[in-house]
């Protein structure tokens, strides 16, 4: 049966309403744990994470997807704490977000050690824990795909055909390279997250890979001229493409997302946005371009529940 | 005087010291592996019988070389010093590139990615060798870090680093300038990991001001690598070569028979460097997600030595390896 996996248990899909699809609590790549000067107070950055969580529900969210994956910030004792003390559901991930996020001891592995490594924390526990995954994330930083990327997306490719999880993609610049290795898996595209759609713009790749039946994410919403990124974007334009997307009749391969972190490891307060902002400021916004009350919907509540549920 | 997880140790009380070895050692990363088992108490128990036998050999002290990075533990350290009654010197450093996480890395290649497309502004923070000598530093003055963001009150008495690439890439060029640093601000010595790219690293090193007096040129052992003329060299310049694979033999690319090692030590006592000479098993007593080695680190007074004073190495010279050295290695120059 069709359910979500949350660090607190498991959830019908019918329960997850407004959703945040790929956000982060704590970010950043593996190593900063043996450099005291990216240590943080935990207390006031959990306090700093509650009050974004916070914020997003008070706007209307109910559900929080943590996209960090293994070892780029997946605290699990601090997604715990923070679901049950939000009362959002939150959800943590598995898989890599590329070579530079992945720790050495991942380094030399293949395909086969990834598939079972994220079926193992699809189906029994993250790490050492009994708590489950809820998707599987793929990622990469360089163009071509590096060897290890490309295990990676195969390994997760086929957990997801395994257990019925689905992926959520971090490198649109590797997009046809992602793709291959998903077609020659036999990854049903349905199951297929892109994300990072909106951080190099092409809108006609966008409306190609929607009618194939993939998502199409716009997941950094808010993330405009203040950031040091080169991706950075005014969120008007964002809006422009769910607009362009929606007109062509694209709407059921749509998802928004502010990518925010609660705490960015390593690299201080730079990269923070918020995630309560997508429905605070994006979301009028929509609708000053004219998208309708119902496609709002669509996007942030109907696909998230189509496509994020374990099948 | 050596900083030991238990505190300081003069260097005359060191006794028979063990040069390079790994009690627990995993690539970082490896406790996020559910296939990886560390089961604390059983570990703890191999390896308190590894040294009480290195004990029962007549070693005294030994030389921890997992680096900031790579399975250390300082308290599990402090704990097992106490039990076996072995000093152990634990160090610090980041080793080679392929051992160094993304922490350090990413903004290097954010920075190096927005200068060719030319858009963006690089990170905020990038590290560079003063940052990292910095960061060592704390790890002799303040304390090993621990996992949960704490510091052990056991302090690294060595500094390490590494280089694989040819030539050093800039992270490890960074690591390497920014040991040398702290080594030289904390008056410990320096193990450099790899024989290999020693002839090129050593000018870097001592660069920085580090007296060669302090500086160990590790795995000059590795099958792979073996040059009689660069330990000479390197020994004549005043640097330590270590022969710290001591019962690798087979299965493995580094190993060879010992009968060589046995050879490569007589060669240098007989060219006068007796002095320069380290020696040690490199054994890895826990391995977390890599294997552990078939030897253990008594093998060296066991095994090896035997076969040195069967060679021909006479009783002061094995005393010379085995005690004077590292003694001069620790003590105030």
């Amino acid at each position: 049966m069709a359910h979500l996996n949350t660090v607190l248990g498991t959830l019908h899909p019918e329960e997850m309403g407004i959703t945040a699809v790929h956000e982060h609590i704590l970010f950043g790549p593996p190593g900063w744990e043996a450099d005291p000067g990216a240590w943080f107070k935990m207390g006031k950055v959990f306090e700093k994470c509650y009050n974004d969580l916070m914020d997003f529900k008070l706007q209307g969210g109910a559900t929080f997807i943590d996209a960090s994956g293994i070892g780029s910030g997946r605290e699990l004792d601090v997604h715990i704490k923070l679901a049950s003390a939000t009362g959002l559901h939150v959800v943590a991930s598995t898989g890599f977000l590329g070579e530079l996020f992945t720790a050495p001891h991942f380094h030399a592995r293949d395909a086969d050690y990834f598939e079972t490594l994220f079926v193992h924390e699809l189906t029994v526990g993250m790490g050492r824990t009994r708590v489950k995954a809820g998707v599987i994330n793929a990622g990469g930083g360089a163009q071509p795909m590096t060897r290890l990327e490309a295990a990676q997306h195969r390994g997760a490719a086929r957990a997801a055909r395994k257990t019925g999880a689905a992926v959520m993609t971090h490198a649109i610049n590797a997009l046809d390279e992602q793709l291959a290795i998903f077609r020659e898996e036999k990854l049903d595209p349905a199951r297929i997250i892109l994300g990072g759609c909106d951080t190099r713009l092409d809108l006609e790749r966008d409306k190609r890979v929607a009618k194939a039946g993939c998502y199409v994410a716009y997941d950094h919403v808010g993330l405009e001229s203040w950031s040091r990124m080169a991706h950075a974007l005014p969120d008007q334009r964002r809006a422009e493409l769910v607009k362009a997307m929606l007109d062509a009749g694209l709407g059921d391969r749509l998802i928004v997302s502010a990518g925010s972190s609660g705490w960015v490891l390593g690299q201080g307060e730079d990269h923070l946005s918020n995630v309560g902002n997508v429905l605070r400021y994006f979301v009028p916004r929509l609708a000053a371009a004219g998208v309708a009350e119902a496609d709002v919907r669509r996007i942030f509540a109907d696909n998230p529940k189509r496509v994020l549920p374990i099948q | 005087m050596a900083i030991t997880v238990n505190g300081p140790v003069p260097d005359d009380r060191l006794g028979i010291v063990a040069a390079h070895e790994h009690l627990l050692y995993g690539l970082p990363g490896w406790h996020d592996d559910p296939a990886v088992l560390f089961d604390r108490p059983k570990v703890f128990d191999a390896l308190l019988a590894a040294l009480r036998e290195f004990k029962a050999a007549g070693g005294n002290s030994l030389m921890d070389a997992s680096g900031t990075l790579c399975g250390r533990d300082p308290e599990f350290l402090k704990a097992l010093s106490a039990a076996a009654g072995i000093n152990i010197i634990a160090s610090c450093g980041l080793g080679a590139q392929e051992l160094i996480p993304g922490y350090f890395g990413l903004p290097l290649a954010e920075r190096a990615l927005r200068e060719q497309r030319r858009d963006g502004e690089p990170p905020l923070w990038i590290p560079d060798a003063g940052y990292i000598g910095g960061m060592l530093g704390a790890e002799m003055s303040d304390g090993m870090p621990m996992a949960g963001m704490v510091r052990s009150r056991a302090c690294a008495g060595f500094v390490l680093c590494a280089c694989s690439a040819q030539p050093a890439s800039e992270i490890e060029e960074m690591a390497i300038r920014g040991a040398a640093m702290a080594a030289r601000r904390h008056d410990v010595p320096l193990r450099l990991e790899g024989g290999a790219h020693a002839p090129r690293l050593f000018p870097l090193i001592t660069a920085e001001g580090l007296a060669a007096g302090r500086v160990v040129i590790g795995h000059c052992d590795d099958a792979r690598c073996l040059d009689s003329a660069r330990d000479r060299e390197l020994a004549s310049q005043g640097a330590y070569v270590a022969y710290d694979h001591v019962g690798w033999q087979d299965g493995s690319p580094h190993a060879m028979p010992d009968a060589q090692r046995v050879q490569q030590v007589k060669d240098m006592v007989a060219a006068g460097y007796a002095e320069r000479v380290l020696l040690s098993c490199g054994t890895v007593g826990c391995g977390l997600g890599v294997p552990a080695s078939k030897h253990g680190v008594s093998h060296l007074l066991k095994d090896f030595v035997p076969r040195l004073s069967g060679a021909g190495v006479g009783d002061s010279a094995l005393h010379t390896l085995l005690v004077e050295n590292p003694r001069r290695l620790f003590a105030q120059l």
